[in-house]
């Protein structure tokens, strides 16, 4: 069927699909597919649905929600503040409660709220953009949003249990270290939770991201937010593992006495800046970078026009993405580091602030040749930048060494950062919960009422944030309880506070906004805004299978383009672009989107809740010093893992368009995690390295002998030798012959439980010498070891899994598929065995 | 061609990660830790000199910046005429341009970066 065949169908369809509110091309292409579509795509009711869900619609819904309420909690936190803050000695809290407030307030609002609350919009919105059914890994994606619930419950019941964190967001030692109680045991521990959560949903997002897109929607026709979500997935993969190192360096240093950040014991406090800022900096980018795709959506849909520039967003993103990495030492301007240094990250950070820039120019020249629509979601958009350019010329201020250690710690960072942190994101945040409100419910809101509710958020987070520059110049230093009345501070404290209490009453309205919303019946057409992409070509609120016929992308604009709306039409009766038999999605390329494949997505499962539930006890284990519980609920985790393996949706070859395949979703989950993984050993390398070099004595320290070398020698040959029968094993598979690929990966389990027992072995020989807690460096010996020790567990596990459902046909023999997967993950820790070999055995000779 | 697209993208940005990582590295080392290693470094007695290694950290990447914007140069050119001639489909014109952007923008700004920590070296000395 062509296009020229569809007109007639479609001006037929076009009446009474305008009387439904749905797209002409919609009405048609449901009326063909879509009963059997919503049968075969229908969850399960009532509570075992609520918690098997694997859709990414109702996970996404849950992100938001969660979030959000996080976001109401945080903000309670900070109005008690402000009320302690009002007026010169203030004693609504103590010093240890507001400790305890401002350090929960600014972990949860930069890990529980603002991270999440993208990732609530990355779900829902990102496979809709692209075309897709669903994402990439549905069960990933669930087990994320578990564990981020309950890594957030976990933090926030440390409140009334009177054992939240006092030590500062960004918890520095060796305060943080030798704080009594366990409220710093919740920070590290929770945080790492949290980390899993991040780090599968950013995995998951980004191969949804590359994978399944519609066919035609190449790299260059991909919207600006799906970039933007791409690039911060990228960076949360590279970003997360200093912060999960630092985070378990601090964890064990409190309760094993490891000496990480003794300084006594050869540690370093420095490294823990080094390493949290690694992950800090880029985390602002992480938070803002989706924002900033928020308002590239919405601009274009209210001036009427395509976003101008384009090219220049996407590399303003991308270029963004990769400069934050490089300009966290600015954070560390006031600790003594030298001048040259400094020059080095000023001009750096100098240098950010061009991609923001030219994402700036883009929105008003969107604007200046549009016709522009004041619709509540646009004056968020249109107020973003103005608050985005106050925070973003602050920051350049920063750049500049001398300024930036005059107001280092003063009230002028908190207001630069939350004009960034909250002009620079929940600005944009709230743009995008008004702008797909519509699309999420199914319902439209009181447009007037709404740009009510956006000038008290306006006013009052101005009115809040702006007087603390002033205070900030005054010398109004920030974490303070309380102070004097003669220091000159009050009157701009008197007007945070008041604005504050504007901002709260401002957050009732527009909840009230969206309240009155789901009760009134103002039901929401297909594309109520006349937007340009296509979640807007999905019903409202869109079905479980979102696309009854998976379009064909025409360009960057396909909503306004007149060809790829009726392509849906055109291949309603392709089989390819249905899929009625069964939980199916297509696979495309990487950079054009050819369509490579027809994949099985997985059904309902509640197998995510139960892994995360276990972690959760693991970790609540540790908190309480239950080793055993923890250890048995890690068991836990272990046979959830199995189970999951053990029904993979696609035991069913996928059905291949195009001689080559292509990448799978598999190898690109593989790989990813390999990179982050690899990330997480390269920052403890980078940390022995600095530990080692800021030693001030030999090394080893105190007396210590370099370690012994033949064990170490003999472990680490077995383990490069043991990646020629795994490769062997990907070879066989990939002819089909089980048996033999079954018996090579049994050779390299057999090799690996080699290691893991020589590696042992050492350690008991160094023992006497070099204790994990005698200093830093057994610290790092063991640690180091350790670490390459459980992977290489890991590995061992995957292994023999992988033989087993090889001889019992449930994985795949085929080139591509698991056996090459978990081939790939061996040759890892074969160049991990190398790499600790040299930096742990090796490099103490040097 | 296509490992000269990857140099234009990535050779700006990973000369400036190098600059930073090293001359960064070598002159904490050297400059402010009172440690063995970085006496020896200041010294020379390693075989080469602080200065030296902060001046060589950041002129070979600025140099590696330079060949990255000269490979987008020879690569704008060689697309334009692409584009002239036919059969080449539209998507992957309009990928190749995308990719032309990132890569001269990526450079010019790794150019920059790199340009500033040497005007610092200019007028700072390495340890100061």
């Amino acid at each position: 069927m062509t296009l020229d065949d569809v007109q007639p169908q479609l001006a037929r369809a076009d009446i009474d699909a305008a009387a439904a509110g749905m797209l002409p091309e919609r009405a048609l292409a449901e009326g063909t597919v879509g009963e059997k579509l919503r049968e075969l795509w229908e969850e399960k009711p009532g509570l075992i649905g609520f918690i098997s869900t694997v859709n990414h619609k109702r996970i996404g819904r849950r992100y938001l929600v969660t979030a959000a309420f996080f976001f109401l909690l945080a903000g309670i936190e900070a109005l008690v503040m402000r009320t302690q803050l009002v007026g010169p000695n203030g004693s609504v809290v103590s010093a240890e409660t507001y400790d305890r407030l401002f350090s929960l307030h600014g972990t949860a609002m930069i890990f529980f709220f603002a991270t999440p609350m993208n990732n609530g919009f990355g779900n829902y919105v990102v496979p809709l953009m692209l075309g897709t059914r669903d994402m990439a890994f549905p069960r990933l994606n669930a087990l994320s949003y578990w564990i981020f619930l309950f890594s957030g419950l976990l933090m926030f019941a440390s409140l009334p249990l009177g054992m939240a964190p006092d030590g500062g967001w960004f918890a520095y030692v060796p305060l943080t270290r030798q704080l009594s109680g366990h409220g710093l045991d919740f920070y590290a521990l929770g945080l790492l939770l949290l980390a899993v959560s991040s780090t599968v949903g950013a995995l998951n997002l980004i191969v949804t991201t590359l994978k399944m897109r519609a066919p035609g929607m190449t790299l260059a026709r991909m919207p600006v937010f799906a970039w933007s979500v791409l690039v911060q997935s990228f960076m949360l993969l590279f970003a997360l593992p200093p912060l999960d190192l630092a985070n378990a360096m601090l964890f064990t240093d409190r309760r094993f006495d490891t000496q990480f950040f003794a300084e006594s014991k050869g540690g370093d406090t420095l490294l823990w800046q080094h390493l949290f800022w690694i992950f800090g900096h880029p985390d602002v980018y992480i938070i803002v970078l989706p924002a900033l795709g928020i308002v590239s959506s919405v601009v274009p849909v209210f001036t009427r026009r395509p976003i101008a520039a384009y090219p220049f967003i996407v590399l303003a993103t991308v270029a963004t993405g990769i400069i934050s990495f490089g300009v966290w030492v600015h954070h560390m301007f006031a600790v003594g580091i030298s001048d040259v240094a400094e020059s080095f990250f000023a001009a750096a950070t100098l240098t950010i602030s061009l991609p923001a820039g030219i994402q700036m120019f883009a929105w008003i020249a969107t604007m200046w040749r549009g016709r522009v629509v004041l619709s509540t979601a646009m004056l968020y958009a249109i107020s973003f930048v103005a608050a985005f350019v106050v925070g973003g010329v602050t920051g350049v201020m920063f750049a500049v060494v001398p300024f930036d250690q005059q107001v280092t710690d003063s009230y002028f960072v908190v207001a630069h950062f939350h004009y960034v942190l909250f002009g620079g994101a929940v600005l944009p945040l709230l743009a995008g919960l008004f702008y797909w409100w519509p699309k999420i419910t199914g319902r439209t809101i009181n447009e007037k009422a709404g740009k009510w509710s956006f000038v008290v958020v306006f006013v009052g987070f101005n009115l809040t944030f702006f007087p603390m520059h002033i205070s900030g110049l005054e010398g109004m230093p920030r974490r303070i309880y309380t102070y004097g009345p003669d220091t000159g501070w009050t009157i701009w404290n008197i007007l945070s506070t008041a604005g504050s209490y504007l901002l709260g009453a401002g957050f009732v309205f527009t909840l009230g906004v969206l309240v009155e919303s789901l009760l009134r019946d103002r039901w929401a057409p297909d594309d109520p805004w006349r937007a340009n992409t296509l979640e807007w070509a999905t019903a409202s609120p869109p079905e479980d299978y979102n696309f009854p016929v998976i379009p064909t992308v025409h360009s960057l604009n396909p909503l306004w383009d007149g060809q790829t709306l009726p392509s849906m039409v055109e291949h309603r009766y392709d089989d390819q672009r249905t899929m009625l038999d069964h939980h199916k999605t297509l696979r495309t390329s990487e950079l054009d989107a050819r369509v490579e494949a027809i994949i099985a997505m997985p059904s309902d499962t509640s197998l995510p809740l139960c892994l995360a539930a276990c972690l959760t006890v693991s970790v609540i284990g540790l908190l309480a010093g239950l080793y055993v519980l923890a250890a048995v609920a890690f068991a836990g985790v272990g046979v959830a893992a199995v189970v999951w393996l053990w029904k993979r949706p696609d035991t069913v070859p996928p059905v291949d368009m195009t001689p080559p395949v292509g990448r799978t979703t598999g190898w690109w989950a593989m790989v990813l995690f390999i990179a982050t993984e690899g990330a997480t050993f390269a920052a403890f390398i980078a940390s022995y390295f600095y530990l080692r070099f800021s030693a001030t004595g030999p090394w080893p320290p105190h007396g210590d002998i370099p370690p012994k070398i033949v064990v170490p020698s003999i472990a680490t040959a077995v383990m490069v030798l043991s990646c020629l029968p795994v490769w062997l094993a990907g070879r066989w598979a990939a002819k089909g012959r089980r048996a033999l690929a079954s018996a090579a990966g049994l050779v390299t389990l057999a090799a690996g439980v080699a290691f893991v027992v020589l590696q042992i072995t050492d350690w008991f020989a160094e023992w006497p010498a070099s204790t994990l807690s005698k200093d830093a460096y057994g610290s790092l010996l063991f640690g180091l070891t350790g670490l390459h020790v459980a992977h290489v567990v890991v590995g061992l596990g995957m292994l023999a899994f992988l033989a087993v459902s090889l001889l019992s046909r449930r994985a795949a023999a085929r080139p591509g598929g698991p056996v090459s997967l978990v081939a790939l993950y061996w040759y890892f820790m074969a160049l991990i065995a190398v790499a600790v070999y040299v930096t742990v055995y090796l490099s103490p000779r040097w | 061609m296509r490992l000269l697209m990857w140099f234009a993208i990535a050779g700006g940005p990973a000369a400036w990660a190098v600059h930073l990582l090293t001359a960064w590295s070598v002159n904490e080392l050297s400059c402010l830790s009172p440690t063995a290693s970085g006496v020896a470094l200041h010294d020379g007695s390693l075989g080469i000199r602080s200065h030296t290694a902060v001046w060589l950290g950041t002129g070979l990447p600025w140099l590696v910046a330079v060949a990255a914007v000269g490979s987008c140069v020879l690569l704008t050119r060689a697309h334009r005429s692409a584009q002239q001639r036919d059969g080449v489909e539209a998507a992957i014109k309009e990928r190749t341009s995308l990719l032309l952007v990132l890569g001269w923008f990526l450079s010019l700004m790794s150019l920059a970066a790199i340009t500033g920590g040497g005007i610092a070296l200019l007028v700072l000395e390495p340890c100061a």
